[in-house]
């Protein structure tokens, strides 16, 4: 409890600096003109000063404490809103009615509370651009990010290279969970549910857990209302290629009768049919996506409450093509020409996957007064995956079956900004977090029961100081996982000798691990009091826990012709990173350029197994001699750079160029596999004026280019694919109907149906990937 | 970390503790071979019942220069009790056919309902002495997309241009080496 005591000896210190004054000026965002009379309530509750805006909009909020502070607006004939400014400088800051009638600042956020990490948030308008893809399409255009797809048509989020295990999703601020093992098994996250996405590049364990190895992507949904009236959105997405369409809405309601209650209703369907690639239907590409959500939430002065649900149900049909029942027919299967010529339907036949994802959040935020915000999360998930292949139609079901039920609570203090001298603040957390996770299968045994129970503790303070921060952060956290094996599966751990962790008992055997794994990080951030340059560094340190499936995997892995076998004696994966943002502003130029690098040791990998003569070694079963692909530790090395700079931003005529670049080799020089190829992209868009209603209409020009990875490992089925580039048009507007917002963009990718084939997409070894797409997309906010 | 007996207590289920058993209704791990020849029967067998990659086989002598009616059949050894394929195979025969990759000359000698070869009942007619591999393929030819897979002239097909140049998928590719006498 050193940590507590520490905490109030820093908020006495506080207590003693709160004679700062916040100044603004309320404009109106359409016109810039000042509002006057606009009530301004500054200030934490039980500290609150209410203030009117006067004639030229000015307000001055005096006795304010150092550190953010929250200021609301409402002017009766503006929707009210809030948001949190810096008080540490006397700031003087500017707030506007924002197109969405939010209150927002019109600088972002102050350099100083900024992450260390490179990190890119989509805004509502940008994902509005973006509807109608999953997460991973939603956010592949950021520098860093790419994807990795499976033969069907979903596709996991790559960020410098890391995927699946070493990346974080958190949906509303909890880690998604599913069964990350499969190259084409993709979150289960409603895409259009989403308000915002930040994607964070770096290690960022500390925060977010140790396996945020790669990086976090923070999916966080539209507030809930804080004041009474009605809100809602309509979005529709339209597709050529696989005639796709997706309908989504949403309603948000507070009552003036019960101010302080708010509820949430949300849906969305999406239909596609069979995708093609130039000249080729992808047989059985079909799929379908619902989502339900309901939220209901309460806010007070001092106390957030929040009790929300969401259903993600999704079936993918997998590729027709996909021929990895013998690895001679997956060999054979390589650049033939298909023995079918499908025809485009919207039926989902086998093979195919079926996802069903609960979530259910509760969550309680307390202003705990000069002690700062306390919030703790309570959640559950359910996630129930099945995969069919095609079988004899004496077999019915599906031949691989699991359920994840992951129960969690996190609890987290944000203490009150302290200050340290004249003008330095000490902002920070500390925070518990408990997990249970069980996993259950039927069907094909490829990855065993499990309990797996882990608890963490974690802290993090950054001292800021104008244009200057350092943060320290550190977690420990500490995970028991207990595999329960069929008395076969034992059997055949035993005959490769790997059953020292397990204990048999009358059927089958137990088999348990314990893990501690630490993350400290030392970061921080420097820039010119222009604003024009900043420099972020940040260094971190963080172990991993082996997950379940590269302990025990065992079989033929249902999307590709291997035989798969985990080791049970895996131990923690540490890695070292250090990255770097430098970032410049001016008003013709934005950019921003990252490099990094991380040091692996005893990096887990999924590779061929080599047998003492050097030679691949197969293993024989009834469907053919398969070869044997085993994980196993090396210490490697990672290393890249990924940027993006726009020329003339607010001009009429501008010019984006991004490029990403990723190296991951193993100390002995042998590349990785699945490592994304470089990229580089240029957009040109050209900007019309504001006329009336319109707003903002722009069209624009993309064209990315891949090169072919040259470093890939020893043992690929395949050559890695040549390189490609693909030319897009993209043209967009906003209509302003009232006080409601609508938002039409026309899209369309792979204008010259270039045939390319992904290195990390499955389907490269079978097919090309889909071809032209032409996409209308058109949103719809109501605010009432 | 005192939320956690909590959180057992919410969510923990005795299902986990128990696994349903490694019952996969699809999977063949076993392949009997009948061959019926003027000397009686001799068999062979290629079995993997725990399927994970240690096959036990039974390499049949036969005699050179000689005819035999070789019955094929498929099991389930991961069933309890073993679980017989060859029947549902005989039912689906319209989807699926048995291909054997040898030096020895083979006849089919059933059909499914469409007349095209089947393959769980032929005649193997031996060369001269030596070894040879004998590789049975049962291959699954389901309709894809409306479009019938199971055409004539697959069997020549394998023998020309491999099996793998087939449609469909191997639900099963076992080699038993031939003693030849």
């Amino acid at each position: 409890m050193s940590t507590a005591l520490l905490l109030l000896a820093l908020l006495s210190n506080a207590a003693a600096s709160c004679d700062l004054v916040v100044r603004g000026v309320v404009v109106d965002g359409d016109s810039n003109a000042p509002i006057a009379g606009a009530q301004v309530v500054v200030g934490p509750p039980g500290r609150q000063f209410s203030v009117v805006s006067d004639g030229e909009g000015r307000f001055e909020a005096p006795g304010q404490c150092a550190g953010f502070v929250r200021v609301a607006v409402s002017h009766p004939s503006f929707h009210a809103g809030a948001t949190a400014v810096d008080a540490a400088e006397d700031a003087v800051v500017a707030l506007f009615t924002h197109e969405d009638h939010e209150i927002v600042v019109t600088e972002a956020l102050p350099l100083g509370l900024q992450d260390t990490r490179a990190s890119v948030t989509l805004t509502e308008e940008e994902l509005d651009e973006r509807r109608g893809q999953d997460l991973a399409g939603t956010i592949e255009d950021i520098p860093g990010v790419s994807v990795i797809g499976g033969a069907s048509a979903t596709s996991k989020p790559v960020i410098r290279g890391q995927f699946g295990r070493r990346l974080l999703v958190l949906v509303d601020g909890v880690r998604h969970e599913g069964q990350k093992w499969g190259i084409d098994h993709a979150p289960e996250v409603d895409a259009f549910g989403a308000d915002e996405i930040t994607v964070i590049r770096g290690a960022a364990g500390v925060r977010y857990g140790a396996d945020a190895v790669g990086g976090v992507i923070l999916v966080d949904p539209h507030p809930m209302r804080e004041t009474p009236g009605v809100d809602a959105s309509v979005h529709s997405v339209a597709a050529a290629n696989g005639l796709r369409g997706s309908l989504a809405g949403r309603v948000d309601a507070m009552s003036a009768k019960v101010p302080g209650l708010a509820v949430r209703l949300s849906a969305n369907a999406t239909s596609a049919g069979d995708q093609s690639s130039p000249g080729r239907v992808l047989g059985n590409t079909a799929a379908r996506e619902l989502n339900l959500g309901a939220a209901i939430g309460y806010v007070s002065d001092t106390v957030h409450a929040r009790l929300s649900w969401d259903r993600f149900v999704a079936e993918n049909g997998v590729f027709y093509g996909v021929r990895s029942d013998s690895p001679a027919d997956f060999l054979t299967g390589l650049d033939a020409e298909p023995a079918v010529t499908y025809t485009a339907g919207r039926d989902i036949d086998r093979p195919r996957q079926s996802v069903v994802h609960d979530r259910v959040i509760a969550r309680v935020g307390v202003d705990a007064g000069q002690l700062g915000h306390v919030d703790v999360t309570a959640s559950y998930q359910h996630n129930h995956r099945t995969e069919a292949d095609i079988t004899r139609q004496a077999a019915s079901g599906p031949q691989l079956d699991f359920t994840l039920r992951t129960t969690a609570l996190d609890a987290s203090l944000h203490h009150s900004p302290v200050a340290i001298g004249l003008d330095a603040t000490l902002e920070g957390a500390v925070g518990v977090t408990g997990q249970l996770q069980e996993n259950v299968y039927r069907g094909v045994p490829l990855v065993p029961n499990y309990r797996s129970l882990s608890g963490g503790v974690y802290a993090w303070e950054r001292l800021w100081r104008r244009q200057a921060a350092v943060e320290v952060g550190a977690r420990l956290d500490r995970t028991s996982r207990t595999a329960f094996l069929t008395e076969a599966a034992t059997d055949r751990l035993d005959r490769r000798g790997a059953t020292s962790t397990c204990e048999r008992g009358d059927v089958g055997a137990r088999c348990s691990g314990d893990w501690t794994a630490g993350v400290v990080t030392l970061g921080g951030l420097w820039g010119t009091a222009d604003d024009v340059v900043d420099i972020k560094v940040d260094l971190s340190s963080g172990a991993r826990v082996p997950s379940i499936d590269e302990q025990f995997l065992d079989g033929t892995a249902p999307t590709f012709p291997a035989f798969a076998l985990g080791d049970p004696s895996l131990g923690v994966e540490t890695t070292y990173t250090a990255g770097s943002v430098v970032h410049l502003h001016t008003h013709d130029i934005h950019g921003e350029i990252a490099p990094f690098a991380s040091y692996v040791n005893d990096y887990i990998q999924f590779a061929p197994a080599v047998g003492t003569n050097g030679q691949p070694v197969f293993d024989v079963v009834s469907r053919g001699a398969f070869p044997r692909y085993t994980f196993g530790a090396v210490n490697a090395l990672w290393y890249g750079i990924d940027g993006h700079v726009t020329l003339a931003p607010d001009r009429m005529l501008s010019l984006d160029l991004r490029g990403s670049m990723v190296r991951g080799q193993d100390t002995a020089g042998q590349p990785l596999a699945f490592v994304p190829a470089d990229r580089a992209g240029a957009s040109l868009k050209v900007q019309g004026p504001d006329r009336g209603a319109v707003e903002s209409p722009y069209v624009a020009f993309d064209v990315d280019a891949v090169r072919r990875q040259d470093r890939v490992p020893e043992g690929d089925f395949a050559p890695a694919p040549d390189g490609y580039v693909l030319l897009g048009f993209r043209a967009g507007t906003q209509l302003r109907l009232g006080t409601h917002i609508a938002r039409i963009y026309a899209e369309v990718a792979n204008l010259s149906n270039v045939k390319y084939r992904n290195y990390t997409s499955l389907l490269r070894y079978y097919a090309d990937e889909p071809g032209r797409d032409a996409l209308v997309r058109a949103s719809l906010h109501m605010h009432f | 970390m005192r939320f956690l007996p909590l959180l057992l207590v919410l969510s923990a289920c005795t299902d986990v503790e128990n696994p349903d058993g490694d019952n996969v209704e699809e999977v063949i791990t076993t392949v009997t071979l009948i061959f019926d020849g003027p000397d009686g029967v001799v068999e062979g067998l290629f079995a993997d019942p725990e399927n994970d990659g240690s096959p036990v086989i039974v390499s049949p002598d036969l005699a050179a220069n000689t005819e035999y009616q070789l019955t094929v059949e498929f099991l389930n050894e991961l069933s309890d009790p073993a679980e017989d394929i060859t029947e549902e195979i005989a039912d689906e025969a319209d989807e699926h056919q048995v291909f054997f990759m040898t030096d020895a000359t083979i006849v089919y000698n059933d059909q499914d309902d469409g007349g095209l070869p089947l393959g769980l009942d032929v005649t193997l007619t031996t060369g001269d002495v030596g070894s040879t591999d004998l590789t049975i393929i049962l291959r699954h030819l389901p309709e894809l997309d409306g479009v019938a897979q199971k055409v004539a002239g697959l069997a020549e097909q394998a023998e020309t241009d491999g099996i793998s140049s087939l449609p469909g998928d191997s639900d099963i590719s076992v080699t038993v080496p031939l003693t030849v006498q």
